[in-house]
């Protein structure tokens, strides 16, 4: 009597390609993204916890620390606020155009920022379209807080969207007719109805926007004109601390801006968690 | 309530979805839409509910316009085929919705809302459920959450769009004979939409049958099964053949056989017969009016037994067979068609 053979899966390859294909990826990660950030911290803490606390009493990096904040403060809400209502429009109505919408919603992704920080200095730089209008009615805009925010909204709108348009298409109509049809107005269902069943991927898409708000530097770094304690965010601190030698400071706001990434890993893979039963459901409905 | 559509049409971008459509449901009446898909059915009955609005002509509630009045206001209860439960709403909140979002001064008191979904908990037998998620139900248990969330506004018609289409048959069936009852004991005026025709016939008091946007015929389920009045509603509703017969000498005729069915008074020219498997006889051989033929295949159905036979001229034709006939394939066999149906050539 022969043997029996082993039962096996069909989609199991034989384990010499799992191993290796682990160990790939395994060695990657850890070349280029794990070594990197060790090399972050180890450097930060270089010369002890006392020289890497005070890189934060310097006022310049304060200032950055608050102006990255404030950026984001401004450019997240502006960009969930579009990032809701272009996957609605996108995903609930009809009208021509629709595709291109779509296709726009990318651009950022596609463009490098630094052509779109110079776009906006093209729009709105002395020499710009609106230049000689913006100055005589004395309104800042470029090497100002308002350029950095515009080319940060720029460089962040189509992550909420992005987010939510391929949700709210699967979900289709039928749960607000359904509201509608039981006598809830258009707000109202949008209120009890839409919004609570994109919640999870609206949170996540936040996140990222928020996170890519705080650390975009190309588009930020054209429009910002490097003025020290006045319009550097903590990227454009760290690189101007770094091209002075003074690598203990700038890996300390590094590491800040590190661990932010960090934590906005730590709160989408809690979320993922939540969300992966959301989707759970979903399929089961 | 009575609801009247008059002369109602629609289109899509290219396609007409409804061509001046008439319809009249009385009140307390349980209406069947049936048709194939793109009948255009659910369209009928998403303007009758206010979700889409028609290029022309009035749907009306009792003597009341109620073309232009928005879906909130419209007082139906819209059962979706895929339920469209709020999926983060306990199935008491869903059932509750429809009372909660009114304005305060509409607004029953909160006891009188738990109250009311308490009953309607037990109407549709799911009174243990009420802190459940839609995702932890069955197909079945969220059909009647959904009729449930629609009765709650107490609405002046009940619609349906194909209320029992994602269940299996076995839940169907059960589906079918409750929603019956429930019709039976709140009197609600009902609309539903369907593709199956045992389900309309079933359940409807009356049945309209759609084709292409059109209505090809409203009446009973007796009425409509007896007496079609198109070919499309004949073959729609039951199992038919068709077979081309000619008019002579006061007779029909099919492949130079005299039938046994009268031919149509007066001077009318017919070219189609069409048959119920049910209106065969098998009879002997030499009877004048017998049609030969070789039994192809027999088949069991639930509900009993089919031969195919193939007639001497290649045509098929499909005929009940007592569940105890010995008949094989392969066996020649003679039919005499008891009843027909014919129509006027158009």
């Amino acid at each position: 009597m022969s043997e029996a053979p082993k039962p096996h899966r069909p989609t199991t390859e034989a384990r010499w390609v799992r191993v290796t294909t682990t160990l790939v990826s395994l060695v990657f990660l850890g070349l280029f993204l794990v070594l990197p950030l060790i090399a972050v911290f180890v450097e930060a803490f270089r010369s002890g916890v006392g020289a890497y606390f005070a890189s934060f009493q310097d006022p310049d990096a304060l200032a950055a620390i608050r102006l990255t904040l404030m950026v984001a403060a401004i450019a997240v809400p502006l960009n969930l606020v579009f990032g809701i209502a272009a996957s609605w429009a996108i995903a609930k109505f009809h009208f021509k155009g629709k595709s291109l919408l779509i296709t726009l919603i990318d651009l950022p992704f596609s463009v490098s920022p630094v052509v779109a920080g110079l776009v906006f200095i093209l729009l709105f730089g002395a020499q710009g379209l609106l230049g000689p209008w913006l100055r005589a009615h004395d309104v800042e805009i470029i090497f100002a807080l308002p350029g950095i925010v515009l080319a940060t909204v720029f460089v962040t709108f189509p992550f909420v969207a992005r987010e939510l348009i391929p949700l709210m298409q699967d979900q289709g109509t039928a749960d607000e007719e359904a509201a509608l049809s039981l006598g809830a107005s258009g707000f109202k269902a949008f209120w009890t109805v839409t919004l609570p069943n994109v919640r999870w991927a609206l949170l996540y898409g936040v996140l990222l926007c928020n996170a890519r708000a705080m650390g975009e530097f190309g588009a930020v770094a054209v429009v910002s004109g490097h003025i020290r304690g006045e319009t550097n965010t903590m990227p454009l601190h760290v690189e101007i601390l770094y091209n002075e030698y003074n690598f203990v400071a700038a890996f300390a706001v590094a590491s800040l801006l590190a661990l932010l990434a960090l934590l906005t890993l730590a709160a989408k893979s809690f979320l993922e968690w939540r969300y992966g039963d959301a989707i759970a459901a979903r399929a089961a409905h | 309530m009575d609801i009247r559509v008059d002369h109602l049409s629609k289109g899509f971008a290219d396609t007409a979805a409804l061509k001046d459509v008439c319809l009249s449901v009385r009140s307390g009446e349980l209406m069947a839409l049936l048709g194939p898909s793109g009948s255009g059915k659910t369209t009928l009955l998403r303007v009758i509910a206010g979700l889409e609005m028609p290029d022309e002509g009035r749907v009306f509630f009792g003597e009341e316009d109620a073309t232009h009045v928005p879906v909130q206001k419209r007082g139906v209860g819209f059962v979706f085929q895929h339920y469209a439960l709020f999926r983060h709403m306990t199935v008491a909140q869903n059932i509750g919705y429809g009372l909660r979002v009114r304005t305060r001064s509409k607004r029953p008191p909160s006891s009188d809302i738990e109250a009311r979904i308490r009953n309607l908990l037990a109407l549709v037998q799911l009174e243990d459920l009420g802190a459940r998620y839609p995702g932890q139900l069955s197909g079945g248990q969220r059909q009647r959450v959904a009729l449930a969330r629609a009765l709650a506004v107490e609405p002046r018609v009940l619609l349906l769009d194909e209320p029992f289409g994602a269940l299996d048959a076995k839940v169907r069936k059960d589906l079918r004979r409750w929603l019956r009852e429930i019709h039976e004991h709140t009197g609600q005026t009902t609309i539903f939409v369907t593709h199956d025709q045992d389900e309309a016939l079933e359940l409807a008091d009356r049945v309209t049958i759609l084709k292409e946007g059109g209505v090809e015929q409203t009446g009973t389920p007796e009425e409509v099964h007896e007496d079609p009045a198109t070919p499309f509603v004949m073959s729609f509703i039951g199992d038919t053949t068709c077979l081309p017969v000619s008019t002579r000498d006061g007779a029909l005729w099919y492949d130079g056989t005299r039938l046994s069915v009268a031919a149509p008074a007066g001077d009318v020219q017919v070219t189609e017969l069409y048959v119920r498997p049910w209106d065969l006889a098998f009879v002997k051989e030499g009877e004048p009016d017998a049609l030969a033929g070789t039994v192809a295949a027999i088949r069991r159905s639930a509900g009993g037994r089919r031969a195919s036979v193939r007639l001497s001229s290649g045509q098929m034709l499909e005929a009940e067979i007592s569940t105890d006939s010995l008949l094989n394939a392969q066996d020649i066999v003679f039919l005499r068609i008891l009843r027909g149906k014919v129509f006027r050539d158009t």
